[in-house]
């Protein structure tokens, strides 16, 4: 009995390595000729995520492109938000990818530490001259390779929703900064205890801090060599203003908000119009107006500033990145698909914004011409750009550096910690973390 | 009597209240996928001041290409082979395990047991990439084939042991009378664990109804969407989103899984029952 098991055990064994082994090893593609003559019939996948907006516009523009190219037919696969980076990062890792592909910022950097994607520098037939090159730099390029191009561009800005702001009594015509927001706050609050200024989740607390951060030492939080961005007191003085902020109800309390994270949209005191202003990117602004009644006028300002401030730390962001996937077996006609997509006048008018503000120049004017675009979010844009602050770098944006830093910040939003002790625990926490980060 | 009948009384109360918990949910849902999104979110009242009665039938002509129909025939063209064939190969196997002797079986059983306790994102990757190498991506194979080969290991679990439930007598009985194996399957063994069978299908169908994760992961055309994908064709925190008509569908979506419970619920109920499983 005792040997059966334990050639029991031998066997189970044997298969497990068997399975582990047949699913690791990876089929060897025999490359089809990449050569194609312009009348070759060519289909290309293309697959995005969005909303209904943004899927029909899409649509639409793949119909016009079979003008552009009749020999090429595109399909396309389309889906909501949920799900698309599981299943395009299991495609990815299979070979089984689109040509072309839609692509979220964050993920680049662990996407690019394979092959996945064409190099689109010095494509034929790819036009990157539309684009601002800084900006090209900042998101596109990776280990030296531009891997994707950005769709749209997205800005951090306070989202004003003006009708219920001149109702109590906001002004919506000034630059904010801290102290502004400070006194606006408390005295709308202190008038009605219902009413606050400013709407903010756990997150856009942490964007909040590590703006003021930024605008007061004019450089990263965290720096490139993993050493810290600020000092022990300029942290201090930046959770004080957090705490005052709180306990005056310039925010809506934590607690409440925060229940909304990630779908902002669904917080009733917006819904309800008793929070006037919300700090967001751009790009949500669609959402968070549709829920408002008709009639309520949303604009949009540059988030604050600092009075004193050496860097705007103002956020700019590509609204998602488009690449070519290098396992594509038509890369020539994918390239140039996307080229129409991004910088054609036509793709422009049919497309809008729908994926925020074009990035490239000539359809950004395209668009804006036949008027596609709401104005509001063409001025978020516009006014981000110009005042673009510091692109953070990789460490800054670590998801587990900002998991200390959410923790301290609600720590001290809820009350629970005084900015002096929650600054020096920040302090302590992230130099531990990056010095582990660092020996990784 | 007295004290027994008001005793009767407040426990239909209490549970009359607890049933009304239990179902305000699915209320808010009907209720709610006739509002603005503005009344949805800005208010917690039920009921709203106005009403718009176009959500059913916007949602159902769905947006882009394809609508709610498509969706629905294609959930149906994956559901219904998947559930018959899962019946079909689970029982097979079950009866197996339950009423034979032979090589291995202690190793195959644990094999089967350890494959329950897989948990379902490891075998993600390799079974992709093992669907894919059979050209099966973007098909509705990846969920029929395997169901024909028994691979839900919680299905034969349960099945087994409602097998070991009914006396081996029977099937002695039956040998005398005649039969073989199979025929002591189908005609005597079969008929006494409808329960079973009934419970197994209920679950497979829901299961498979509402899977999202697989379904996307598989299923990359938009024409072959089920309704689990369809229903989360439009959510994206960047556009504005028509909650009331993504709450109708998910109403007309419900539909199926109430009747087919409705319908098959008393022997649903006895199938949890007398195989000792906690629905």
């Amino acid at each position: 009995m005792q040997r059966l098991k334990g050639l029991n055990g031998f066997i189970a064994l044997m298969l497990v390595f068997a399975i582990i082994i047949s699913g690791c090893s990876s089929g060897n593609k025999d490359k089809e000729n990449t050569g194609s003559s312009p009348d070759e019939k060519v289909t290309l996948r293309f697959s995005w995520w969005g909303g209904d907006g943004r899927h029909e516009a899409t649509l639409a523009a793949i119909d016009a492109y079979k003008k552009v190219a009749p020999n090429v037919t595109i399909e396309a696969e389309y889906q909501g938000f949920d799900g698309y980076e599981q299943k395009v990062k299991t495609q990815l890792a299979s070979a089984t990818s689109a040509d072309i592909i839609q692509l979220d910022v964050p993920w680049m950097k662990e996407l690019t530490k394979n092959d996945f994607f064409l190099d689109l520098r010095n494509q034929e037939g790819l036009s990157l001259e539309g684009f601002d090159q800084d900006f090209l730099n900042n998101f596109s390029v990776y280990n030296d390779k531009m891997v994707a191009l950005p769709s749209g561009v997205n800005a951090y800005a306070l989202v004003i929703n003006k009708t219920a702001a001149d109702k109590l009594g906001v002004p919506t015509d000034i630059q904010w900064d801290w102290d502004t927001l400070y006194e606006e706050g408390k005295k709308l609050h202190e008038k009605d205890n219902t009413k606050y200024l400013l709407l903010a989740d756990h997150g856009m607390l942490m964007q909040d801090f590590t703006n003021m951060l930024k605008q007061r030492t004019g450089t990263q939080w965290i720096n490139e060599d993993y050493t810290l961005g600020f000092t022990k007191e300029e942290a201090a003085g930046a959770l004080e203003w957090i705490d005052k902020a709180m306990k005056a109800g310039v925010y809506q309390p934590l607690g409440e908000s925060d229940l909304f994270f990630g779908k902002t949209e669904q917080n009733p005191k917006w819904i309800n119009q008793d929070i006037p202003i919300i700090s967001a990117m751009s790009s949500t602004l669609l959402s968070l107006r549709s829920v408002l009644p008709e009639g309520v006028e949303v604009v949009t300002a540059l988030p604050a500033i600092d009075k004193n401030a050496k860097n705007s730390a103002v956020l700019v962001r590509p609204s998602q990145l488009i690449a070519v996937s290098s396992k594509s077996k038509h890369p020539e006609e994918s390239v140039k698909f996307l080229n129409w997509l991004m910088n054609d006048a036509e793709a422009a008018v049919i497309l809008g914004d729908v994926r925020s503000i074009p990035a490239s120049a000539p359809a950004q004017k395209a668009a804006v011409e036949a008027g596609k675009i709401d104005e509001a979010i063409t001025k978020a844009v516009e006014m981000g750009l110009k005042n673009a602050g510091i692109v953070d770098n990789a460490v800054a944006t670590n998801s587990e550096v900002s998991a200390l830093l959410q923790d301290v910040i609600e720590k001290v939003a809820f009350g629970k910690l005084t900015p002096d002790k929650a600054a020096q625990e920040l302090v302590s926490s992230l130099e531990k973390k990056l010095k582990e980060l660092q020996g990784r | 009597m007295t004290h027994a009948s008001s005793n009767k009384w407040l426990s239909y109360v209490l549970l009359t209240l607890l049933g009304f918990v239990m179902i305000y949910p699915l209320i808010w849902l009907f209720v709610s996928s006739f509002k603005t999104n503005q009344d949805i979110f800005g208010s917690s009242k039920l009921f709203a001041d106005t009403y718009v009665w176009n959500s059913y039938s916007l949602g159902w002509a769905g947006t882009g290409q394809y609508g709610f129909q498509q969706f629905f025939v294609n959930t149906l063209k994956l559901v219904l082979p998947t559930v018959v064939l899962t019946i079909v190969s689970s029982v097979i196997v079950a009866y197996g395990f339950s009423r034979f002797t032979f090589p291995l079986r202690t190793l195959l059983f644990s094999l089967m047991m350890a494959t329950l306790m897989l948990p379902d994102a490891t075998v993600m990757i390799p079974r992709y990439i093992l669907f894919n190498k059979l050209g099966w991506l973007d098909t509705y194979l990846p969920f029929i084939v395997p169901s024909a080969f028994a691979t839900s290991a919680f299905f034969i679990y349960m099945l087994i042991q409602f097998f070991r439930g009914l006396p081996r007598e029977l099937d002695e009985s039956a040998t005398i009378d005649g039969c073989n194996s199979f025929m002591i399957l189908i005609r005597v063994l079969l008929p006494l664990c409808k329960p079973a069978l009934f419970s197994v299908g209920i679950f497979q169908f829901i299961w498979t109804w509402n899977d999202f994760f697989n379904s996307i992961i598989y299923i990359s055309s938009v024409k072959k969407f089920t309704v689990s994908l369809g229903l989360r064709l439009s959510l994206d925190a960047s556009s504005a989103v028509s909650w009331n008509q993504v709450l109708a569908m998910s109403v007309v979506s419900v539909v199926p899984c109430i009747l087919l419970f409705f319908l098959a619920q008393k022997y649903f109920v006895e199938g949890i029952s007398t195989t000792g499983l906690k629905g």
